[in-house]
């Protein structure tokens, strides 16, 4: 049987570089967070830090891993190895100009893969058998599936106008006549807000609340497990960054770029400047408020592409 | 084949990941108070799977209602790429409102407030 080595090296390489851009990026976002309150951040190892993600991994991956007596130990090990596939596997769906790649229902595949991702929360705040991880990882489990409901109506909205499943046509759909965000603007904060909460990020970091949960529900994982899951959240929000350039700012694969690195810099400015808001209104802000504005706005999207 | 190769590759990594750390992972004596699950630097008191809040469970079982409507309406997204019908149009604004009723009824209810 011959091997397609065409094919192995394209289903390889995405990966190797998301792996290297999620180093990359704690790296911004650390320096971001250093010049944000003026100090210098990381500026030592090699020229200016740049190899600083490296060593970091390195010294993860050498740490002890405090294994609590009392926790599962199977679920325990494979929650971390669990969340990182799960958000490495949306990469497939990035809006790949040469298709060798596409999914035609790519924005279904979107839907279940950030459903899927609660599962690993579950699992590692299960399974390490402590009280503050299984609070944090139901917590976090309630913020993502209630966000999940107003973004299955932003995807409706925004296929609806489209007309099309696939990321790589919403993109090319908005290509010389306009950016979605000019007509969907309400859509595209809903959206921010939506990948904000999804991604347990800085306003909506309730699962890290540290006064409340100390660290959610990877508080009794250490070294290389933490490392693990450090990598599937960044990699999550990179890759939603990439979903809201190229649903709301698409055209070409400059342009996504360009917005994508520009939301993944608001990620981390809203992180810096945004002090934390409490559970009780990040609920009822999803389901009051984003679910209503929703389904008024997906009314209107229906009247308006039929008219 | 790219697709195998990539969910391939990706499962592989993310357990040779896990493989690794427990590789090179530094190994100390295990202790009694270091392995005990945290609790603010007390023994831990009762069982930690304890009964959790009900208004968790809640918005679960809200979640599964809505979420299966949000699936509902995709079809009709799809059905809009093949022409744009009075009919298609009426049943889907007539979906969307019942679910605007549901969701109001859910907050007279109140099962939509957290506290209370």
């Amino acid at each position: 049987m011959a091997v397609d080595w065409l094919g192995v090296v394209i289903g390889i390489v995405p990966f190797v570089g998301v792996l290297l851009a999620v180093g990359f990026y704690t790296l911004l976002e650390r320096k971001i967070l250093a010049i944000i309150m003026i100090r210098k951040g990381p500026s030592k190892v090699s020229y200016m830090g740049i190899l600083q993600p490296f060593s970091d991994a390195g010294k993860l991956l050498c740490k002890e891993f405090i294994m609590p007596t009392r926790a599962n130990m199977g679920p325990f090990i494979l929650a971390p190895a669990l969340m990182l596939t799960v958000s490495l596997l949306g990469w497939l769906l990035y809006p790949y100009k040469s298709a060798e790649v596409f999914y035609v229902f790519g924005v279904i595949l979107f839907m279940v893969i950030t459903s899927v991702s609660v599962y690993g929360v579950m699992m590692s705040g299960w399974a390490s058998n402590s009280k503050y991880s299984l609070l944090g990882a139901v917590r976090a489990m309630a913020q993502s599936i209630s966000y999940e409901i107003p973004m299955g109506f932003i995807f409706f909205c925004v296929v609806l106008v489209s007309g099309v499943f696939m990321f790589q046509e919403i993109s090319t759909y908005q290509q010389g006549s306009f950016f979605f965000f000019i007509p969907l603007s309400v859509i595209l904060i809903v959206w921010i807000l939506c990948m904000l909460a999804e991604t347990n990020r800085a306003p909506f970091d309730f699962v890290e609340g540290e006064s409340e949960l100390v660290s959610g529900y990877n508080v009794e994982y250490s070294g290389g497990g933490f490392a693990v899951m450090f990598i599937a959240e960044y990699s999550s929000i990179l890759l939603s960054s990439v979903m809201s350039a190229a649903m709301f700012f698409g055209g070409n694969e400059a342009l996504i770029g360009f917005f994508m690195m520009v939301f993944a810099v608001f990620f981390v400015i809203v992180r810096a400047s945004l002090p934390r808001l409490r559970y009780d209104k990040l609920m009822s802000l999803c389901w009051t408020v984003l679910l209503c504005v929703m389904l008024m706005v997906s009314v209107c999207v229906v009247t308006m592409i039929s008219v | 084949m790219v697709m195998v190769m990539s969910v391939v590759f990706v499962c592989i990594v993310s357990l040779l990941f896990t493989g690794l750390f427990l590789l090179l992972s530094e190994k100390r004596g295990l202790d009694r108070e270091k392995c005990s699950p945290y609790e603010c630097g007390f023994e831990p008191i009762g069982s930690a799977r304890s009964p959790f809040s009900i208004r968790f469970f809640l918005v679960a079982v809200l979640f599964v209602v809505f979420d299966v409507e949000v699936v509902l309406l995709m079809p009709f997204a799809y059905m809009f790429l093949y022409g744009k019908s009075l009919m298609g149009i009426l049943s889907s604004s007539g979906f969307l409102f019942i679910l605007f009723v549901g969701l109001y009824h859910e907050y007279r209810e109140g099962s939509l407030e957290w506290v209370g």
